[in-house]
């Protein structure tokens, strides 16, 4: 099946002053897609997701809605909405009043306004609500509310500014779960603005890494964590496990600087070899780090650097403590190997 | 081994006392309010329920309500009442048009280093002398020799010389910063994703405005116009001053005072009532719930 473009970015570029925050970004969203926005605070996604509702002017670029060039035009015109980082409730008006604002404002007539409230409501497992003021609300509601409030206008795109931001754990893996289904009852493009890379890999079709303005790397979920095309990528999502150039020649017999996930290393307790097919080098375990589900083992190399190995706490002794200042042996499967840019 | 027991080391008289500390926080203030401002409140309106007699012009102690009878019942004072309210609502009126633009210059538009330069321009007036302003807005309207009279002399018609209109815009002037800066306090506060989830949500200028802006200000907008409407009602001096003929509730009260204390406590009482009713109405609107 080929997707529709719902999104096109050509060299959209941002200034502050002299800092450029969004440096010629080339991006197409798909229609129906979950994509992320990925990066480190600063990087400039959020600027790139303001620049698509209209908050903020390009300084140089594009940018197309389903085909038509809405570069120039306002906020209220363009056929988008968001869910702000801080939800922006509006706090004299009840539930029922925030989510049939953007109805009422296109004289929707009042039966019809009701009745997609209610049901936008009902989508976000708020029935009920209509008559309470956002303060009387818990964060968790509120940001469901903010998200009725954004879908009830059925956009062609909804985006989302690092809305689970504020939610505690629980209850944000609770929203990251309900926040994919209703996706996917929609049917609506979702343009999702995060830090937090479990949050983009948990959700996400394909996810966009961001850092300093420029796209380091698009991609699926899979294809972002298991084959991260920059340095960057691969320390941002997930914990950066590089071999310098030094042991790379030496482990892989090639040179560059390569990179490994943690959870690929074998940590050989009982001094078995290594299968065929294996790279394998020893070290001295520095740290052994008990994690509930598993063990994290840190690992000084002989050439210098470390690497992290986890170890499933599925079998056998999970006591591990003892090892540390030990010498172990570490392998990988080299399919899980990968060479990294800088 | 041995081992010393030591007491921990007691707080302080304060931390002890809880109740001494709260008597030597608020003892002063609380005395003076409740001596100095509410006796004087007090004494006024117990003065209001006395007369004076009308030969000797001494103070007669005996409680009647013929101050009020008199008051309420005499169309020059009805009037002077109206006219009073009149002013304080037309100045509160003119004052919020003048203000809400300039707060919200100062507030969203205005860049960060120049707010507080704009906050300094805007307190500057209020160092000046009450009488020298209100005595140059004398020489402004001033019939023949005014400036604004001088202005418009070449069009062929007179000044507006002293009067209500004289009052309206020197009291106006007097009490602007009043407004604006409870106002530019209130859009400080507004959160721009406020505003742009207005915009996102399909709303222009005008209807964010009527919409999400004026409901969040409007506690603002209310501190403002009891300063406004208060200090306009009390005022006699500027009707003195730029006022000619016209007069104003506090100017009756300064006209009596001496002759007739208990009349001028009586009509005093007249802009505390306004002003009690002014409160309570504004309360029901749940503005002062977040001053």
């Amino acid at each position: 099946m080929v997707n529709s473009v719902a999104i096109s970015l050509r060299g959209l570029t941002r200034r502050f002053g002299d800092v450029v925050a969004v440096d010629a970004i080339d991006l197409d969203v798909l229609d129906g897609e979950f994509l992320s926005l990925l990066g480190p605070s600063g990087s400039g996604k959020t600027t790139v997701l303001r620049m698509i509702a209209g908050f903020e002017r390009p300084d140089a670029g594009t940018i197309e809605l389903a085909g038509t060039d809405v570069t120039m035009t306002a906020p209220y015109a363009r056929d988008v909405n968001t869910v702000f980082q801080d939800y922006a409730l509006f706090p004299h008006m009840t539930v029922a009043e925030n989510v049939q604002y953007g109805l009422r404002v296109k004289k929707v007539a009042k039966g019809e306004r009701v009745e997609r409230a209610r049901a936008a409501l009902t989508a976000v497992r708020l029935a009920g609500y209509e008559d309470r003021k956002p303060a009387q609300l818990s964060g968790g509601q509120r940001q469901r509310v903010a998200l009725a409030r954004a879908l009830v206008n059925r956009p062609k795109v909804l985006l989302l500014d690092e809305p689970l931001g504020a939610l505690d754990l629980k209850l944000r893996e609770q929203m990251q779960v309900e926040l994919k289904e209703i996706q996917r009852e929609v049917g609506i493009t979702f343009v999702f603005v995060t830090h937090d890379q479990d949050e983009a890999l948990t959700m996400s079709d394909r996810i966009v890494v961001i850092n300093e303005g420029r796209i380091e790397q698009l991609g699926t979920p899979t294809e972002v964590y298991e084959h991260p095309a920059t340095a960057f990528v691969a320390g941002f999502v997930g914990i950066s496990n590089l071999l310098d150039p030094v042991t790379a020649e030496q482990v892989i017999g090639r040179p560059g600087t390569w990179s490994v996930r943690p959870e690929k290393i074998h940590v050989h307790l009982s001094g078995e070899p290594a299968p065929a097919g294996h790279h394998h080098l020893s070290g001295t375990v520095r740290e052994v780090i008990y994690v509930g589900m598993s063990t994290r083992f840190v690992v000084d190399l002989p050439a210098g650097g470390s690497l992290m190995a986890v170890r499933q706490n599925s079998e056998g002794s999970t006591d591990l403590g003892h090892l540390r200042g030990q010498c172990v042996n570490l392998s990988w499967d080299q399919r899980y190997e990968y060479q990294v840019s800088n | 081994m041995t081992t010393v027991e030591l007491a921990p080391p007691k707080g302080g008289f304060g931390y002890r006392h809880p109740r001494a500390r709260l008597v030597a926080l608020l003892g002063a203030p609380m005395s003076w309010l409740i001596v100095i401002y509410l006796g004087s409140l007090a004494a006024l309106f117990l003065t209001a329920f006395w007369t004076v007699d009308g030969f000797t012009g001494a103070l007669v102690r005996t409680f009647t309500l013929e101050n009020f009878v008199d008051v309420f019942t005499t169309p020059a004072y009805l009037w002077v009442m109206a006219r009073t309210v009149g002013i304080a609502v037309t100045v509160t009126i003119l004052c919020l048009l003048l203000a809400v633009p300039v707060a919200y210059f100062m507030a969203r538009v205005a860049s960060k280093r120049w707010q507080p330069l704009l906050v300094a321009m805007i307190l500057t007036p209020l160092w000046a002398s009450y009488l020298v302003k209100a005595y140059a807005w004398r020489a402004m309207l001033s019939p023949q020799t005014g400036v604004i009279a001088w202005f418009v002399a070449p069009l062929g018609i007179g000044g507006p010389g002293f009067g209500i209109f004289g009052i309206i815009v020197t009291l106006t002037y007097l009490w602007l910063p009043y407004m604006i800066l409870p106002v530019y306090a209130g859009f400080s506060r507004l959160p721009d994703s406020m505003l742009d989830a207005s915009a996102d949500l399909g709303a222009k200028g005008w209807r964010t405005f009527r919409s999400v802006v004026v409901p969040l200000i409007f506690p603002a907008i209310v501190a403002g116009s009891i300063f406004t409407f208060s200090l306009s009602l009390g005022d006699y001096i500027t009707a003195q001053i730029v006022g000619g003929k016209v007069q104003m509730l506090g100017n009756v009260v300064q006209q009596n005072y001496v002759t007739n204390l208990p009349f001028a406590a009586a009509f005093a009482v007249i802009p505390v009532l306004i002003v009690l009713i002014y409160l309570a109405a504004v309360r029901r609107t749940g503005a002062l719930d977040n001053l």
